[in-house]
């Protein structure tokens, strides 16, 4: 017989553990401030003309010595080909000086002597994801939870699945929030990659808990409601904890071959996609089988105080 | 228990290799110097600026007093560019306004090298006002209808009097409903014109009184034609005309950095191999099968990315288009992952294969199909909200999202495009292929040992 671990007694432990690193981390957001991408703050954009080449993480340590600022620099050429220019975007709202403008082109001319390096032009841009589609965003989610929590209260409506689909729920924001974190404490920008992680966690967070929620459902059905609501939960758990491991490990190790080779031949830039993806997955399996269903477990037995079985199952 | 046909591996598992075969090296034809495409392959896939480089165009007002222009005036015609490009299959653009200088920054994807997208005309439409007037005569000097106010939709369809005709169907608004039922009764008889900016695109005789609130444009070439003119109007008409001269369209370099394609082209690789080798490791035949149903799922979706068929656009495969792809990946392992793992509980309670086979499917199949389905669900929201107004997604959404009107974010769009034919793949070859070829392979005697279903001697496998 399979040993069966006690996830659900173990629920407080594992909440206090949760939120522990999400108050740390949200105070640490709320320090440190998470760096926008200049597509959602908007910012100046300066371009320079210039001969020969020019490196462009050079540049960027140009303007964080003499400006103090976080710049990402690239290049383009006009589409004959014939001149080269380097635009320099700086996401931060407050409008640069002419001061440091200045200082920063001079600089650049002291670094690049030979490249004849001249200012094109200086825009102050607006944010390419406004406010609007931040808003729009947030009720794309709430509408896409509102129809998984419908249709998780469908399909496990015979485990009580309004309370499933929340502990879902729970356990999908934990993830993202956990992703946001890392985002933050990394000094990963917030830009379209962190979209990208989001939406990935969001799925695979919730696929995992259904999987959990999957194997009560049939132990639920097989066995009755003959044992202990906490006894049936630990038991499916333990059942599928083989798959949760080797699925998690599989795409954990896929996910961080990305992030290696990506290093190995200098993309750099990648990084903010690998690294939160990394820690979200394993933050989803955790969240998927210590938090999701040992909540279940306690709204299940809140919601039913008259039958001395379940309220035997309260953690 | 009944068995299912030894062929049935082969067949399923060659039509698999073929399909991939097929969506990654396409299938191309010489004559001479002519290239003839019949399948498109992988290489044919439009990357996004921030991994393969694009172009980039500022877009100037066309007027004289440009301190005239406000806030409100250069919002609208950012979002209907937005909208014009996604028409133009441009689904991963960024688009910002330069408030100081007052104009519109167009990015998109493209390569020096394409020749089957001309960029700087593509440009030089999205400038166009696309302003439609219907006119009395054969001038714009009188206009009797003109842009959103009067005209609600188009699509495009064919003369109800003649069905070969491709044509324009117009539903005006009730104020140009108004409008029209009095001109055309005023002008009986006599001409009135239809007007593109300042092409006429129709100059028909007016033969009776329209007051029920439509209108047709004739004189379309194709149906395409109609379908273009319809999107152009749909998209409605640009404040003021813009435009972009050569020194302001300019080729970008990829933002990730020069390699990138490369990089993420062998990391891809690797990691799929890494998968691989893991799965055969741990579940062994089931492993295998598994392997050869996860490479039918990255073919099919490729093909639904490049579109396949030469007449279709490609579709923009971005950063967030990619992990759409790594998600519906990880989703196609897990459901390999618990059917394995489900047949290999059968057979340490004893059974035998072949009922392991059958009890340990019907087992994982409602894991396998509620995960999916929730995904399919966030897929179908992120594409609704994020996509093109008039897209069937957005059309089923619309009771939801009827506040936001129809903004577009290519980034959300292209994640739920990939996911939604990521995970419709993994049903097909997940779930029913891996099926077929491992009760196929079940008919051999020489497969049906247990150990090769991860039983017996696994113990000491982790």
């Amino acid at each position: 017989m399979q040993k069966s671990f006690n996830f659900v007694g173990n629920l407080k432990k594992f909440a206090i553990a949760s939120c522990a690193i999400m108050l740390v981390g949200l105070i640490a957001s709320v320090i440190l401030g998470p760096k926008l991408s200049i597509n959602f703050s908007g910012g100046t954009k300066i371009s320079y003309s210039f001969t020969g080449d020019i490196n462009t993480d050079d540049v960027e340590a140009i303007f964080k010595d003499t400006v103090k600022l976080e710049a990402k620099a690239d290049i383009s050429t006009d589409i004959s080909g014939n001149t080269k220019k380097l635009n320099v975007s700086l996401a931060d709202n407050k409008a640069l000086s002419t001061e440091q403008i200045d200082s920063v082109l001079k600089a650049l001319q002291k670094k690049y002597t030979d490249n004849s390096v001249e200012q094109v032009n200086v825009q102050s841009v607006s944010s390419t994801v406004g406010v609007k589609t931040f808003i729009k965003s947030l009720t794309a989610v709430v509408i896409a939870a509102l129809f998984i929590l419908i249709y998780v209260a469908i399909r496990f409506r015979n485990i009580g699945g309004w309370t499933a689909g929340l502990a879902a729920i729970v356990a999908l924001v934990h993830d993202v929030l956990i992703a946001f974190i890392v985002c933050v404490v990394f000094r990963f920008s917030i830009d379209n990659n962190f979209i990208a992680v989001v939406l990935t966690l969001f799925g695979y967070s919730l696929n995992s808990t259904i999987v959990a929620f999957d194997r009560i459902r049939e132990n639920r059905r097989l066995n009755g409601n003959s044992s202990p609501l906490a006894d049936l939960v630990n038991d499916s758990l333990s059942q599928i904890l083989r798959r949760t491991v080797v699925t998690t490990l599989t795409t954990f190790l896929a996910i961080a071959t990305v992030a290696v080779v990506a290093e190995i031949m200098g993309l750099t830039t990648l990084r903010s996609l690998t690294v939160p993806m990394a820690v979200g997955l394993v933050s989803g399996a955790y969240s998927s089988v210590c938090i999701a269903p040992a909540l279940w477990v306690k709204w299940q037995s809140l919601r039913k105080p008259k039958s001395g079985k379940k309220s035997r199952a309260m953690v | 228990m009944k068995r299912l046909g030894k062929q049935w591996f082969f067949i399923v598992a060659a039509f698999i290799l073929a399909l991939t075969y097929v969506s990654f090296f396409g299938v191309k034809n010489y004559y001479g110097d002519k290239e003839i495409v019949y399948f498109k392959s992988a290489s044919d896939i439009r990357w996004d600026t921030d991994i393969q480089g694009g172009v980039e165009a500022a877009f100037v007002p066309d007027v004289e007093n440009k301190s005239n222009i406000t806030d409100a005036q250069l919002q609208s015609a950012k979002s209907i560019i937005e909208t014009r490009l996604v028409n133009l299959g441009i689904n991963d653009y960024e688009t910002y306004i330069d408030n100081s200088s007052k104009q519109v920054v167009v990015r998109f994807p493209w390569q020096s090298d394409e020749a089957e997208f001309d960029a700087a005309s593509a440009v030089n439409e999205l400038g166009e006002t696309a302003l439609l007037t219907f006119c009395e005569g054969s001038t714009q000097d009188k206009v009797i209808l003109s842009g959103s106010a009067d005209i609600k939709s188009a699509q495009a369809g064919y003369n109800p009097d003649s069905p070969t005709e491709a044509v324009v169907q117009l539903e005006l608004t009730s104020s140009g409903r108004t409008k029209f039922a009095e001109a055309t009764a005023r002008l009986k008889g006599s001409t009135i014109s239809i007007w593109m900016d300042d092409n006429m695109l129709s100059n028909p005789t007016v033969n009776s009184v329209i007051n029920n609130g439509s209108a047709i444009i004739t004189g379309m070439s194709s149906y395409e034609e109609a379908d273009q003119l319809a999107n152009k109007i749909n998209a409605g008409a640009l404040p003021f005309a813009l435009s972009c001269d050569d020194s302001s369209l300019e080729v970008i370099s990829p933002t990730l950095g020069d390699e990138a394609l490369n990089v993420l082209l062998l990391a891809g690789a690797i990691a799929f191999a890494i998968i691989c080798i893991l799965m055969i490791v741990l579940y062994r035949l089931p492993g295998f099968v598994a392997c050869i149903a996860l490479i039918g799922q990255v073919g099919g979706t490729v093909a639904c990315v490049t579109r396949l068929f030469p007449d279709f656009n490609s579709f923009t495969l971005s950063i967030a288009g990619i992990t759409g792809i790594i998600l519906s990946v990880g989703m196609g392992v897990d459901a390999n992952v618990i059917t394995a793992e489900r047949i290999k509980e059968e057979i340490s309670s004893g059974k035998t294969v072949t009922a392991a086979i059958n009890r340990g499917m019907s087992n994982s199949m409602s894991a396998i199909i509620d995960g999916n389905i929730t995904n399919i669900l966030v897929a179908i929201v992120l594409m609704g909200a994020f996509g093109p107004a008039d897209g069937f997604f957005a059309l089923l959404l619309k009771p939801f999202m009827f506040m936001f009107g129809g903004s577009v974010s290519g980034v959300i769009y292209s994640f739920g495009y990939t996911l939604l034919v990521g995970v419709i793949f993994n049903f097909i070859m997940g779930v029913f292929a891996s099926k077929v070829m491992l009760k196929s392979l079940a008919s051999f005697k020489a497969m049906r040992k247990p150990w090769l279903f991860g039983g017996v001697k696994n113990a000491e496998i982790v």
